[in-house]
C-alpha cells in the first residue's frame, strides 16, 4: 500500500516540493518521481494531456517516489472525480474565488459522508488499499488555486472550508487580477504583500500554503510556503537546452 | 531496484505462473500484478496492443509484484530490443523453428559480449539499475516458443542456444503444425508426447519448460513445467461472462 508521502509531510509541516508536468509524456511524469521530487501534478488544466496519458502518468508516478496529483482542467465534480478514479492522490483546482466553489471541490474530491464523489475507481488498483473508499479519504489532498483578487478577499472563507487541505497560489493569475505591474518596485511589493496575505490566511485556518513557485521556489519555502513547485518541466527543459545551446556556439564562428 | 523474482523462481527449480494480457488495456495487467502472479505476459504478437500501451503496460505491471514479459510481434532483432527498452524483463518469441533463429533471438535479447542488443534503453531508468546493461544480460528471461513439429524434433539444439533461457510451448500451433486431431485419444497422446519430448529437451540443456496453459495450466504445473501462463484477461472475460449469464437464463 501507497500512502500519500507528501501529504504525510504537508500533515508534519514539513515542506513538499513537486513539479508540473505539461508536456503531456507520462515517461517524462516518471522520471519526475523517480529523481525525488514529492509530488508531480498532471497539468490538465494548461497542460497537453488526456484522460488516458493522465492515467498512465499516474501510474508511472507511483513507481518513484512522488505522489501522483493533477490540476483538474476545471472545479467540476466529474472531472476531479474522474481524474481520482484513475489514481491521482491529489487534486488542485484552479480559479476557486467563493467558499461555495471551494466547497464544491471538496464534495467532488471526497466520498460521503464527507462529500459526495461517486464510487467506481476502476484504476486506483495499483494504490494496494484493500478499501480503496476508506483508504482515499485520509490520502487525497485537495488544494484550491487562489489567483484572483475576489480569492484573496475572501481567502479565510475559502480555506476553512472542510475538505480543503490547502491552497496552491497562481502568482501570476493573482498579478493579472489585481491589475500589478511587475516590472515596477511597488508592483512587486503589492503582489508580495498579497500572497502572504494567503499565506496568513492559510495559517489561522490551519490549512497548508502553497504556490506555484516558478523560477525561485526556495524564496517562497523560505517565507513559510509548504506546497511549492518548481517551474513546469517543459520550461526547465526549454531553459536547460537553451543555455546548453548557447554555450556551443559561443566563441564559435561559422 | 526491480529483480525479475519470476526468472529467480525458475532458476530455484519453482514454477512461475503468470496470466497473459491481450486487450491492451494496462489497467489488466496492472490488476493481475496486483493479485500476485509471478509474471505478466503482455501478448505483442496477437493481443491488440500498441507500442505505447506496451510502455503503459509494462509500467503498470512494475507497479505490482509481476515481472512484466511481452510476447514480441515476431522473432526481429529491433522489435525485441524495442520491448526490452521500454523495462520487459522477459521476452518470449514466436514461432522458433531452427537454431539460427533461436541464436538469433538471444543475439537480440542480450548485449555484447553474449548478444549484440543496441543501447538506448530510455525507459529503464525506472528498473534503478546503475548499469543496467549487464544487469539486463543477467536478469532479463528470454523463452523461445516451440510449437512445430520441426521445433520439436530439433528441440535440444533449439534449447542449448547460450543467451536462451527456457520455452513456451503453444499447444495449439504445435497441434496444427503436427496435423493431430485433439478431438481423438490418439491425437491426444501424439500432442503429449510431444510436449513431453520437449520437457525432456529442456531437462537435459536445463532450461525453464514453459507453455501456454490456456485453463489447463494446473495440468501442466503438474507434469513438471516451470513458465506457466494459467489465466488471461480474454479468457476470463469470456468465460466468465458466457458462465454468468447462462446461469441468469431463468430470467431472459
Amino acid at each position: 500500500m501507497r500512502n500519500n508521502a507528501a501529504k504525510q509531510r504537508l500533515m508534519a509541516g514539513k515542506p513538499a516540493i513537486g513539479v508540473v508536468a505539461c508536456a503531456g509524456s507520462p515517461l517524462v511524469a516518471e522520471m519526475l518521481s523517480l529523481i525525488g521530487y514529492d509530488f508531480v501534478i498532471v497539468d490538465n488544466q494548461h497542460g497537453a494531456w488526456d484522460e488516458n496519458a493522465s492515467m498512465v502518468a499516474f501510474h508511472q508516478i507511483v513507481l518513484g517516489a512522488a505522489t501522483p496529483m493533477a490540476r483538474v482542467r476545471q472545479n467540476d465534480f466529474y472531472a476531479i472525480g474522474r481524474l481520482l478514479d484513475r489514481g491521482a492522490l491529489g487534486i488542485v483546482v484552479p480559479m476557486v474565488n467563493s467558499p461555495q466553489e471551494a466547497e464544491a471541490a471538496a464534495f467532488a474530491a471526497h466520498y460521503p459522508p464527507c462529500g459526495g464523489r461517486s464510487a467506481g475507481a476502476f484504476g486506483a488498483a495499483l494504490h494496494g488499499a484493500g478499501d480503496y473508499m476508506a483508504w482515499v479519504e485520509d490520502q487525497v489532498y485537495l488544494a484550491v488555486q487562489i489567483e484572483t483578487a475576489e480569492g484573496l478577499e475572501r481567502a479565510d472563507e475559502i480555506l476553512s472550508v472542510p475538505g480543503v487541505d490547502g491552497c496552491w497560489i497562481g502568482p501570476i493569475d493573482l498579478a493579472k487580477s489585481l491589475g500589478l505591474d511587475l516590472t515596477s518596485q511597488s508592483g512587486r511589493q503589492r503582489h508580495e504583500a498579497a500572497i502572504m496575505r494567503v499565506l496568513e490566511a492559510c495559517r489561522r485556518a490551519g490549512k497548508v500554503p502553497g504556490i506555484f513557485g516558478g523560477a525561485d521556489p526556495g524564496y517562497w519555502l523560505d517565507k513559510g510556503f509548504l506546497f511549492v513547485t518548481t517551474a513546469p518541466e517543459l520550461d526547465i527543459l526549454g531553459d536547460t537546452m537553451r543555455t546548453m545551446l548557447a554555450g556551443i556556439r559561443a566563441g564559435r564562428a561559422w | 531496484m526491480k529483480t525479475n523474482h519470476a526468472k529467480e523462481r525458475m532458476l530455484a527449480g519453482r514454477p512461475a505462473l503468470g496470466a497473459a494480457v491481450g486487450l491492451g488495456s494496462p489497467v489488466a495487467a496492472e490488476l493481475y500484478s496486483q493479485q500476485g502472479w509471478d509474471f505478466v505476459l503482455i501478448d505483442g504478437q496477437h493481443g491488440n496492443w500498441s507500442l505505447d500501451t506496451t510502455t503503459a503496460a509494462i509500467r503498470s505491471v512494475l507497479a505490482g509484484t509481476a515481472a512484466p514479459m511481452v510476447r514480441v510481434q515476431k522473432n526481429d532483432f529491433f522489435a525485441i530490443g524495442s520491448l526490452l527498452d521500454r523495462g520487459a524483463l522477459g521476452v518470449v518469441v514466436p514461432m522458433v523453428h531452427t537454431r539460427q533463429e533461436a541464436e538469433a533471438a538471444a543475439f537480440a535479447a542480450r548485449f555484447p559480449p553474449i548478444g549484440g542488443r543496441s543501447q538506448g534503453g530510455f525507459g529503464t531508468a525506472i528498473l534503478g539499475v546503475a548499469e543496467y546493461e549487464r544487469w539486463a544480460n543477467e536478469q532479463v528471461f528470454l523463452a523461445i516458443q516451440i510449437e512445430s513439429e520441426r521445433a520439436v524434433e530439433h528441440a535440444e539444439d533449439l534449447l542449448s542456444t547460450p543467451g536462451v533461457d527456457g520455452c513456451w510451448i503453444g499447444p495449439a500451433d504445435l497441434a496444427a503444425s503436427l496435423g493431430v486431431d485433439l478431438g481423438t485419444d490418439s491425437g491426444r497422446r501424439r500432442h503429449e508426447e510431444a510436449i513431453m519430448h520437449v520437457l525432456e529437451a529442456c531437462r537435459r540443456t536445463a532450461k525453464a519448460p514453459g507453455i501456454a496453459g490456456g485453463t489447463r495450466g494446473e495440468r501442466w504445473l503438474e507434469k513438471g513445467f516451470l513458465f506457466v501462463t494459467c489465466a488471461g484477461d480474454i479468457p476470463a472475460l469470456r468465460d466468465t461472462g458466457t458462465q454468468t449469464l447462462a446461469a441468469l437464463q431463468r430470467y431472459r
